[in-house]
């Protein structure tokens, strides 16, 4: 593990990590930091979630861990986005997905992340992003690897953004952080509901429950909903992110190619290495 | 509130939340499976 605030290696520059506080996240934010400089912590707050607060309970310990510096955590209001994204065609969606709305609302949530994600990356130059996905979630659409490559390639593509889920193979990341000593709490996985390190969303238990023992029965419509959904937002979250450099004046065509230009240097690096 | 005392009432609540929402996700369940049966038979999306 990298010693607090030396650098051991060449370093990549910044990444922004989607971070709840949770086992996953926090262990994603930890691989990331063995890579790059600087992380940048980014919690969404949508609204209607509870106890955002938690999400700063394994700050502290990766600062300490790692170098107050090298660690920063944000916590974002993006109400206006999940309204968009995820309410905005709300009674479309009912006729088209019906009951399977319980576990989509949560790709429509985690699209409305990314698209927060794509401009607070956009504005700082930040041409990487992690997340805390893992296999063992994948019966949730958001973690499916089919969604997982098909949202990669759009933000590579149209942003200049790489996305990484480091961890997406790890079944048990409260253990390994436990090891790593960036925690203090016991079997985090284990917890469920009201979480002591992250928030908890009250849409969460019936979504679980919906994708865990029902979902899988449809045939294959899990993978054809979540298709479907995401090429519905797709057009909506580029309107999103247009509208808010537009706003302010800004470039964006230019933002992406200063991502697209900086992703280059470093896959030269990478390629020298 | 101390430590101790917000860890047992976020047990308690745990459980009492758990009691609430499950049920309704097991229902929303059941719901998905007429709607998956029924949209099979009349052979929609």
């Amino acid at each position: 593990m990298a010693e607090k605030g030396v650098v051991l290696k060449p370093y990549f520059k910044e990444v922004s990590v989607l971070f709840s506080g949770g086992s996953d996240s926090t262990l994603a934010a930890a691989l990331m930091l063995s890579d790059f400089e600087k992380v940048t912590l980014l919690t969404f707050d949508p609204g209607f979630i509870f106890f955002v607060e938690n999400s700063r309970h394994h700050v502290k310990f990766l600062k300490n861990t790692y170098g107050e510096e090298r660690v920063e955590h944000l916590v974002v209001p993006t109400p206006e986005i999940h309204e968009k994204v995820l309410f905005g065609r709300m009674v479309r969606d009912v006729k088209r997905y019906g009951f399977n709305l319980n576990s989509l609302v949560c790709l429509g949530c985690r699209l409305a992340m990314h698209t927060a994600a794509v401009i607070h990356n956009l504005e700082r130059g930040v041409p990487y992003l992690a997340d805390g996905s893992i296999r063992k979630q994948a019966q949730v659409p958001e973690q499916m690897e089919s969604v997982i490559e098909r949202n990669r390639l759009l933000y590579e593509k149209e942003y200049g953004i790489r996305q990484y889920s480091p961890i997406y193979e790890e079944g048990r990341s409260d253990r390994v952080i436990e090891k790593m000593g960036i925690t203090n709490r016991k079997n985090l996985k284990r917890q469920f509901i009201l979480f002591d390190t992250q928030p908890t969303c009250p849409f969460g238990v019936p979504a679980d429950v919906y994708s865990r023992l029902f979902y899988g029965l449809f045939g294959n419509s899990r993978e054809v909903d979540s298709e479907q959904y995401c090429r519905e937002r797709y057009p909506l979250m580029r309107r999103i992110v247009e509208e808010h450099f537009t706003s302010r004046d800004k470039d964006l065509a230019a933002l992406v190619r200063r991502n697209v230009k900086a992703l280059e240097k470093d896959d030269k690096r990478r390629a020298q290495s | 509130m101390k430590d101790e005392t917000k860890g047992r009432l976020r047990f308690v609540m745990r459980y009492v939340i758990a009691a609430v929402m499950i049920p309704v996700g097991l229902l929303m369940g059941l719901g998905g499976i007429v709607q998956y049966l029924s949209r099979r038979v009349s052979g929609g999306p």
